[in-house]
């Protein structure tokens, strides 16, 4: 591979990126602290027929996933056939009642998913969980390829890579989709948040009005934008990266300031798209996830192209059993947590800890799910000076409009400590550039 | 059968203006096997435009809002319903009554429930009709609960009226909800008026054999013929007569008068 150059370029692409302020937002006791998103330059390269297998996979993967999401909140077809049993549904925190019976445009509940994928030493991809709500982390592997063909274009000369700026022009065509006539605005909760920097970068890479929640108002069921010289104007479509509780104080969460009141009202009128869609969470919750490979099967007919982890539900007795049998081995997951957090390894507790644990599961089965750990691969990453191998996982991005569509590119997040499998930007990690060799 | 004729009133003023404000109104009562809407007028004042739409749950709720500053507001309903006394009502549609089985909200059972809940399954476990279940966990609860106007607030969970032993009929029928749900019993809340004068009421509707049967526990009763159904939900939240987002207002207090008249 002929990078060495970039390489060399890396210090130089962190500080324009850092001028640029692609940062992090992070809360840590309660103050919010902004830091660097480290970038390594050393790309993860996916050769062209590898991509294609991964195509395939998320393709169908999303599509199965959406499907989902319109029978849950519709007929429950996969409930009452017995493939997914009801307990998970309703005990999901990401369940929402208050989404029944609402059919978003054209029946697209994931408009945007990005999928964590780690390439195990077995050479085979595994799927370690969806993200349906609202997944981050396009615009990082978007500005630093764009950097990185400033710094050092001649590495571009001498490889054959699919371009993956064309980003913004997807995500526009998937918001263009589902627009119901009027505007198109990225609905930041503001400054304070961890991915401020996608927001305002997105917004200007698709032409779409970067809006707070006092910029929208709802009048007679109809969403209105104040433009800048204060007239109203109709708003089509809202990618919005404000959570589903905080969306809308009138039926969600009613302490929420930053949400925009009857949004959700306009939604259910069909007047106006949300990208994505409210109630999306009982798709990607982790007890869910167990299901997914039943669920291309059951609405697609067709066996999954990609493997989940080998996944343990201590909900079915059989499966209690052999978590009890193997704990040392398998890492434990909350299924309410998110962002790396709930997470514990079996064999990294004490035997009072292990105790404690058990005596928690028993009581709340449906909490936990158990995982083989995957022994994935390493990518090398430049530290201090030296190359070192680090464990790293891959977010692809899966748009979805008339049809599926998989970015050439994604989210490649890698831990900086050499004995952590935990690689999410929120607990420190740093990020690397994804290549799909155009053949 | 009955005709019921009822009024709602609703009026809130404020200590300070309102710059503005968004509401949303649940309180037209649907059609069901137990009630027709015959007819019904709406007045808001302020004078503002609104529109009317299905929740979720299916209720039929009324969103709008005032821009302007305001002092007052003000909500009536009036209307005729036909109700019919049935013992159960039919037509409970599987795929939507999930959500009425799990513990939820205010609903969610503590310690206190949970000990009553296993006192009251020794007994329980030899009555065989699901009725007939309902019926008892209603006298039961009804023997340990005192009704006790402002013991209680809005926010008030049924673990922690339940604790207390006091409570209004929104106690009561999250109590008996969560009950319910812990014996598998599929319940909802219910929101409406019955024939009388002072404020809306709050019962339970239970699924018993594939049926939606209706509790009064407040009343240790089986719903009548002099009840109108305004709204149902896992909870009070999801039913509340009104719920309003608003910038401004200070101290706000809040009149309701409410009259059911029935004609035979």
């Amino acid at each position: 591979m002929n990078n060495q150059k970039l390489v060399k370029h890396t210090d130089r692409i962190n500080t324009l990126l850092a001028r640029y302020g692609v940062k992090f937002g992070i809360y840590k006791n309660n103050i919010f602290k902004e830091q660097l998103f480290p970038f390594d330059s050393i790309p993860r390269v996916i050769d062209y027929s590898e991509f294609k297998m991964l195509e395939k996979g998320l393709k169908q993967r999303v599509l199965a996933l959406n499907l989902f999401l319109k029978d849950i909140y519709s007929e429950k077809r996969i409930v009452r056939d017995g493939v997914v049993p009801e307990d998970f549904i309703y005990a999901s925190s990401g369940y929402m009642a208050e989404c029944e019976d609402v059919m978003p445009m054209k029946g697209i509940y994931s408009h945007i998913s990005g999928i964590d994928l780690v390439k195990g030493k077995d050479g085979e991809w595994y799927i370690l969980e969806d993200n349906l709500r609202v997944p981050s982390g396009a615009s990082y592997p978007m500005i630093a390829r764009d950097l990185c063909r400033k710094s050092s274009p001649e590495t571009f000369n001498h490889v054959r890579l699919v371009d993956n700026r064309n980003y913004a022009k997807l995500l526009r065509k998937t918001m263009d989709y589902v627009n119901t006539g009027g505007h198109t605005v990225i609905l930041t909760p503001g400054r304070y948040n961890a991915a401020y920097f996608e927001h305002s970068y997105l917004a200007e890479k698709t032409g779409a009005h970067l809006v707070t929640g006092s910029e929208l108002f709802v009048e007679n069921d109809v969403l209105y934008y104040i433009s800048l010289d204060g007239s109203k104007e109709k708003v089509g479509a809202v990618y919005r990266r404000i959570s589903d509780e905080y969306l809308d104080p009138m039926n969600f969460n009613p302490e929420s300031l930053i949400g925009i009141p009857h949004i959700y009202d306009v939604f259910r009128k069909g007047n106006v798209a949300l990208i994505n869609a409210p109630g999306n969470g009982v798709a990607d919750d982790k007890g869910i996830y167990y299901f997914v490979p039943k669920m291309i099967k059951y609405y697609l007919s067709e066996e999954p192209v990609l493997k989940n982890a080998p996944t343990y539900l201590p909900f079915y007795e059989e499966d209690m059993k052999y978590v009890l049998e193997n704990f040392d081995k398998l890492v434990l997951k909350d299924v309410a947590e998110a962002g790396g957090y709930g997470v514990v390894f079996g064999n990294a507790m004490t035997k009072k800890q292990k105790e404690d644990f058990i005596l928690l599961l028993k009581n709340e089965p449906r909490r936990f799910i158990a995982q083989e750990v995957i022994d994935f691969q390493d990518l090398d990453i430049l530290d201090a000076g030296e190359i070192v191998p680090r464990k790293a996982d891959l977010r692809a991005f899966v748009l979805m409009a008339d049809e599926p569509y998989v970015w050439a590119s994604g989210l490649t997040r890698f831990s900086r400590n050499p004995d952590s499998f935990i690689v999410n930007s929120s607990q420190g990690g740093g990020f690397k550039d994804t290549w799909v060799l155009s053949q | 059968m009955a005709f019921l004729n009822y009024e709602y009133k609703m009026k809130i003023k404020y200590s300070k203006p309102v710059d503005k404000c968004y509401f949303t109104i649940k309180s037209i009562p649907a059609n069901d096997f137990r009630q027709r809407n015959i007819s019904y007028k709406i007045s808001i004042d302020p004078l503002v435009p609104y529109s009317e739409g299905v929740d979720s749950f299916g209720n039929l709720q009324i969103i709008g809002s005032e821009p302007k500053s305001h002092l007052e507001f003000e909500f009536i309903i009036k209307g005729l319903v036909e109700t019919y006394q049935v013992s159960v009502q039919g037509g409970v549609n599987t795929s939507k009554i999930g959500m009425y089985k799990y513990p939820y909200g205010k609903c969610i059972p503590g310690e206190k429930i949970s000990e009553f809940v296993d006192e009251l399954s020794v007994t329980l476990d030899e009555i065989n009709d699901e009725k007939e279940k309902c019926i008892f966990i209603m006298n039961r609860l009804y023997e340990r609960m005192q009704y006790e106007k402002g013991s209680t607030e809005i926010e008030t969970t049924a673990e922690k009226a339940f604790s207390n032993g006091k409570g209004v009929c929104q106690d009561y029928a999250h109590i008996y909800i969560s009950l319910l749900r812990a014996f598998s019993i599929p319940a909802r809340y219910v929101c409406g008026l019955i024939v009388g004068e002072g404020q809306s009421h709050a019962w339970v509707e239970a699924v018993c054999d594939g049926s939606f049967a209706a509790f009064d526990p407040t009343h240790n009763r089986e719903i009548t013929d002099e009840y109108i159904k305004l709204g149902v939900g896992r909870d009070a939240t999801d039913c509340a007569i009104n719920r309003g987002v608003m910038w401004g207002g200070g101290v706000q207090t809040q009149e309701i008068e409410c009259v059911v008249n029935k004609y035979y």
